[in-house]
């Protein structure tokens, strides 16, 4: 709780008569958070809503303590890289973000130089001077990106932002996320890669039709998930002798040897009954290579939160 | 495995004829403005004063209605070329409010949100879009133009009797004609300034801008030059000159019908040119 | 200290935006608003020179004898007392006209004696007009004695009439004066109109009178009719017809001949040798000049350019975000909103002032411009000087007015197209309202502070003239103090309105 975190508190926001998001109740600590969700589900809605751009119908948020009704002071903190693809027709990548500086309160000179550094950081210097509306779909992401990094906020909320990118730009890109976060910033990003998600984020948030389906850390969140059979895959010699001595276990479900004889995937109601299960098979001679947990990632999460649902 | 070879056909019954398939856009178009209200309430508000002219028509007949009245009032009211050039004059000024009000979300949008493209793909050339969205507009301010026109005329006529058409059958057509070449004009106007500028709300007001601005320009032309010339770069002069031509009233003083005639198809010409020009289906950012 | 950070932050926004305002390629139909009377001014300027220096290239009259001419003086006379014309042209006109003196409203028909009982007015072409109605308002029969109407009431028939009360017996009934029930009137393709006079008599005289007689137009004249006379009422004979008036080719030979006495120009005009008219005007009339000018700025420019000019300006600032899908940019910045509000009209109002009021001074420098320097010279030392500054005001106050109002509308209506057409609507009918809704619009005030008033459109039908009653200008001071306040409430309505504004792209166009 000492910790500044983004607090949703029953927030509910309508267009008209369709429902945006639904009492939706968040407490988003700093690090790295992902926002995963099908089409339609929300995320840009949330967006919008933390950075002030639209204002909920009920609930409140709050942002490291300060309110989006006072983008005075929040948007200090604040860069929002939103998904909207339009620039102003008369800006030049160096200018558009030059101009966010200047409104921010630095002096030109020292406007200019963290201008330029931004633009280092996504390899756009080349492209600087040229108009943003000439840019190609992945540069104008990444001016945008830009112009929401250029001066060191506090919390940044990106709407799709690896989107487009390069992979030397996409690599580059979420080490500066990791090294944010590590100093103790939000990074508040939705995505639709959900291998990128499992491997940056620290927290995800689902969310399906307005409404959050989840919140957490991934493995905190998947132990939850009681109805699905957890799965593992375990590598070892003698896989038949192996599977036959699970098979005694009531709680193994499920279990599907390779085709090399040197490995199957387990399915187990209990994650605790099977390590100890294991464990005692391993004590009694038989040799296993490893044991890893297969749907404990994003992928997994969506396919039984979301997946099935609609 | 390729799908076609067990049977897929191409189609190969009877396809529709050009001008059905044409209609398809002025229908829709047609469906989707008489649901906005605001349309339906200038409208109704346009017909306000043809129904006066028919109360006129009516004085008009029945004589003995106003006996009372002084001689001079009495010859004043003749149902004539006058009589109709009033009626076509008012109902001009709602045409131009209505196709500023209606014009612009016709082709703007389309440009707008990239739906051209979708547009030309299929069997439709530029010039059968462009007719479309001509025939939406000469549909609209037909209604409030030549139709109540047409039904005072034929209101007159059977007042009056057939002797009355026979002699005046010249009226008519100048009515149909004049009130055609105009709601020709204010649609093209509406459609060209819709093409150029891309945000509805921007075209309309470029539609009014276009015939106030010009009014007023060429006002101030003859004010300062004391002339009468710049009358002929005002739409409405000119339209109204022709008229008086058309239904042999006395005309007001200035250029002559062949002056007004070349502006106007000079008009109609460029701003067809603009209407060309801007519907392109590929656009190019440098 | 926080209001000054604030109205750094509105002047850093208005910085960004001004460039935007001046420099976009809307911007450019802003300037053309504001440049086009400046420009026509100075097409005239240039006009005024080369016509002053081509009349003058053939030499100068004297003033005196300019005045001098009268009508009715021949051209070889003019041409002796006062020299070569400065230009001269001549052109053959013709017309028309129906030949003088011949029949119009009343005909008189005299014919050898003769006896008949009936007698038969038939009409072969029934007006001049082309309108196949005829009308006769009385048929007069006169025997040889002259003294009494032999038709008077008599018995009368005809083609069949327009209505009842324009029957066969009202054109014997005595009387003219009656309107159209007093003529007889038929639309019939064969038209004729009998009389039994009930005995044969002698007869010698007839009178017709037509429409123009009875108070028509002449055009309603019968144009072409016999009159038959019979005993038995079965075999007719002709005995009058009348082709009606035949019409003549009048032609007159036109001469312009041309004065210029170093300041006012005589156009003379003479029809077939004879001088009918004399038109001397100032090749410049500088009084004429301001008052056309007052006209000028108060009828285009206040209403139309500086109108049209500020809707484009400020309505770009918010709603031309919003539809560009730029405006998130804006509201992502840290400021309040309403700081946000206010450099964008900070921004909007100082490129309208800048441009429009440029654009008035020009206009008034190059109405000036062609002038004689002394006269020149006295107006700006008496009242020219006040006048541009007024000018300069009422332009400057139109654009504080209108944008901010613009400026609302786009941020409270989706389409505020429709409030400035109806705004347009109401200002262009403002002359026929009552005056207490007269005061109710920004241009009322805007004209107050005009130093010239401008004048009436002479042109206007004495009818239009009669409704247009124009309210008594407000005086200058709460012109000013008028239009500020209602200026200062419409931005305190609008930052409300921003406060509490979301981005919701996608939902126009």
């Amino acid at each position: 709780m000492s910790a500044p975190a983004v607090v949703f508190d029953e927030v509910s926001k309508f267009y008209g008569e369709v429902l945006g998001v639904n009492r939706v109740t968040l407490h988003i600590p700093p690090g790295i958070t992902s926002l995963v969700g099908p089409n339609g589900s929300g995320k840009t809605t949330l967006m919008n809503l933390m950075t002030g751009l639209i204002h909920p119908d009920r609930g409140s948020i709050t942002m490291r303590g300060l309110s989006p009704r006072d983008p005075e002071h929040l948007m200090g903190i604040t860069g929002y890289a939103t998904q909207y693809d339009a620039a102003p027709r008369w800006a030049t990548g160096f200018s558009f973000i030059t101009t966010g500086l200047l409104l921010y309160g630095h002096s030109r000179a020292e406007a200019e130089t963290k201008a330029w550094k931004a633009l280092e950081l996504l390899s756009l210097t080349d492209a600087a001077h040229r108009k943003v509306a000439a840019y190609s779909k992945g540069m104008r992401q990444r001016v945008r990106l830009a112009q929401a990094i250029a001066h060191e906020p506090e919390l940044l909320v990106l709407d799709e932002p690896l989107n487009g990118l390069d992979p030397l730009v996409r690599a580059e890109t979420i080490a500066l996320f990791r090294s944010w976060a590590a100093l103790g910033r939000h990074v508040i990003l939705s995505s639709h890669v959900l291998q990128e998600v499992d491997v940056i984020s620290d927290q995800v948030i689902l969310i399906a039709n307005g409404m959050i389906v989840a919140e957490g850390e991934i493995r905190n969140v998947r132990e939850e998930i009681h109805e699905h059979p957890s799965q593992f895959i375990i590598r070892c010699r003698d896989a038949s002798h192996i599977a036959a001595l699970l098979f005694n276990e009531d709680h193994i479900t499920e279990i599907k040897l390779n085709e090399d004889r040197m490995g199957m995937l387990v399915m187990t109601k209990d994650r605790e009954q099977f390590s100890r299960a294991l464990g005692r098979i391993a004590g009694e001679g038989h040799r296993i290579d490893s044991v890893i947990p297969a749907d404990e990632n994003v992928d997994a999460l969506y396919e039984y939160l979301i997946g099935g649902s609609n | 495995m390729a799908v076609y070879r067990r049977g897929y056909h191409r189609y190969r019954g009877r396809i529709t004829g050009h001008w059905t398939r044409f209609m398809v856009l002025p229908r829709f178009a047609w469906r989707r403005l008489f649901r906005q209200r605001l349309v339906l309430l200038l409208m109704v508000v346009a017909l306000i004063w043809p129904i006066l002219c028919a109360v006129f028509i009516y004085l008009t007949n029945h004589a003995e209605l106003l006996r009372g009245l002084p001689r001079d009032f009495q010859n004043f009211i003749e149902v004539n070329g006058n009589f109709f050039i009033v009626f076509m004059r008012v109902q001009a000024i709602f045409a131009i409010f209505l196709a500023a009000l209606t014009g612009p979300g016709l082709i703007a949008p389309d440009l707008a949100n990239n739906a051209l493209p979708l547009y030309f793909s299929r069997p439709l050339t530029r010039s059968d879009y462009i007719l479309a969205r001509l025939l939406v507009l000469f549909g609209l301010l037909a209604r409030i133009t030549l139709i109540p026109g047409l039904l005072l005329f034929g209101l007159q006529t059977g007042m009056a009797g057939g002797w009355w058409f026979w002699a005046n059958w010249t009226l008519g057509l100048g009515m149909v004609l004049g009130l055609s070449l105009w709601v020709l004009v204010v649609s093209m106007v509406a459609l060209a300034g819709s093409a150029y500028v891309r945000w509805r709300i921007v075209a309309g007001a470029v539609v009014l801008a276009f015939f106030f601005i010009l009014s007023g320009a060429s006002v101030m032309i003859n004010e300062i030059f004391r002339v009468t010339w710049a009358h002929a770069i005002n739409p409405s002069w000119t339209i109204d000159r022709l008229w008086c031509a058309m239904l042999g009233v006395e005309p007001p003083e200035g250029p002559g019908i062949a002056a007004c005639a070349v502006t106007m198809g000079v008009t109609i010409l460029l701003l067809l040119l603009v209407l060309r020009r801007k519907l392109r289906p590929v656009e190019v950012v440098s | 200290m926080k209001k000054r950070f604030w109205t750094r932050q509105a002047w850093t926004i208005a910085k960004i935006e001004l460039r935007r305002a001046f420099f976009s390629k809307r911007a450019f139909w802003v300037y053309g608003l504001a440049l086009f009377p400046a420009l026509i001014f100075f097409g005239h300027g240039i006009e005024v020179k080369l016509r002053r220096d081509r009349l003058a290239a053939r030499g100068l009259t004297s003033q005196a004898l300019l005045d001098s001419t009268t009508k009715g003086e021949s051209a070889a006379d003019v041409r002796r007392r006062l020299g070569a014309p400065a230009r001269e042209s001549q052109y053959e006109s013709r017309r028309r006209v129906r030949a003088k003196g011949e029949a119009t409203g009343i005909t008189t028909h005299i014919i050898e004696p003769a006896e008949a009982r009936f007698v038969r007015l038939n009409i072969t072409r029934p007006s001049y007009s082309g309108e196949p109605t005829a009308r006769i308002y009385e048929f007069e029969v006169y025997g040889t004695d002259s003294a009494s109407n032999l038709a008077l009431n008599r018995m009368a028939t005809g083609s069949s009439p327009c209505s009842s009360d324009q029957g066969p017996e009202k054109a014997f009934n005595g009387s003219i004066a009656g309107g159209r029930s007093d003529s007889w009137c038929t639309h019939e393709y064969d038209r004729f109109l009998q009389v039994d006079l009930g005995a044969a008599h002698k007869l010698r005289r007839f009178v017709v009178k037509h429409a123009s007689a009875g108070g028509e137009r002449e055009e309603a004249d019968t144009r072409e009719f016999n009159i038959q006379v019979s005993n038995d009422g079965k075999m007719f004979a002709t005995l009058a017809s009348s082709a009606g008036a035949r019409f003549m080719d009048e032609r007159t030979t036109n001469l312009f001949l041309t004065y210029f006495d170093g300041r006012r120009e005589a156009q003379l005009q003479f029809a077939d040798g004879k001088l009918v008219s004399r038109r001397i005007t100032p090749v410049l009339n500088f009084e004429e000049d301001r008052q056309v000018f007052a006209g000028v700025f108060q009828f285009f420019y206040l209403r139309l350019a500086i109108f049209f000019g500020c809707l484009g300006i400020f309505m770009n600032l918010f709603r031309g975000e919003m539809l560009d899908k730029t405006l998130h940019f804006w509201l992502l910045v840290p400021a309040r909103r309403e700081v946000l509000l206010a450099g964008k009209y900070c921004a909007g109002l100082i490129a309208a002032a800048v441009i429009f009021a440029g654009g008035a001074l020009l206009c008034f420098g190059l109405m000036i411009w062609p002038h004689d320097p002394i006269e020149v010279q006295a107006y700006w030392q008496s009242a020219g000087l006040a006048h541009a500054f007024w000018y300069t005001m009422a332009a400057v106050l139109g654009c504080v007015g209108y944008g901010s109002v613009f400026l609302a509308a786009g941020l409270f209506l989706r389409n505020p197209i429709i409030p400035a057409a109806v705004l347009l609507g109401w200002e262009g009918i403002n002359g026929f309202l009552p005056e207490i809704l007269q005061k109710l619009s920004v241009l009322y005030y805007l004209q107050s502070l005009c130093p010239v008033p401008a004048p009436t459109d002479k042109g206007a039908p004495a009818l239009i003239q009669m409704l247009l009653a124009p309210a008594a200008p407000a005086s200058r001071f709460w012109a000013i103090v008028g239009l500020l306040i209602v200026t200062g409430l419409v931005l305190c309505l609008a930052s409300f309105a921003i406060r509490r504004m979301q981005i919701t792209y996608g939902s126009d166009t």
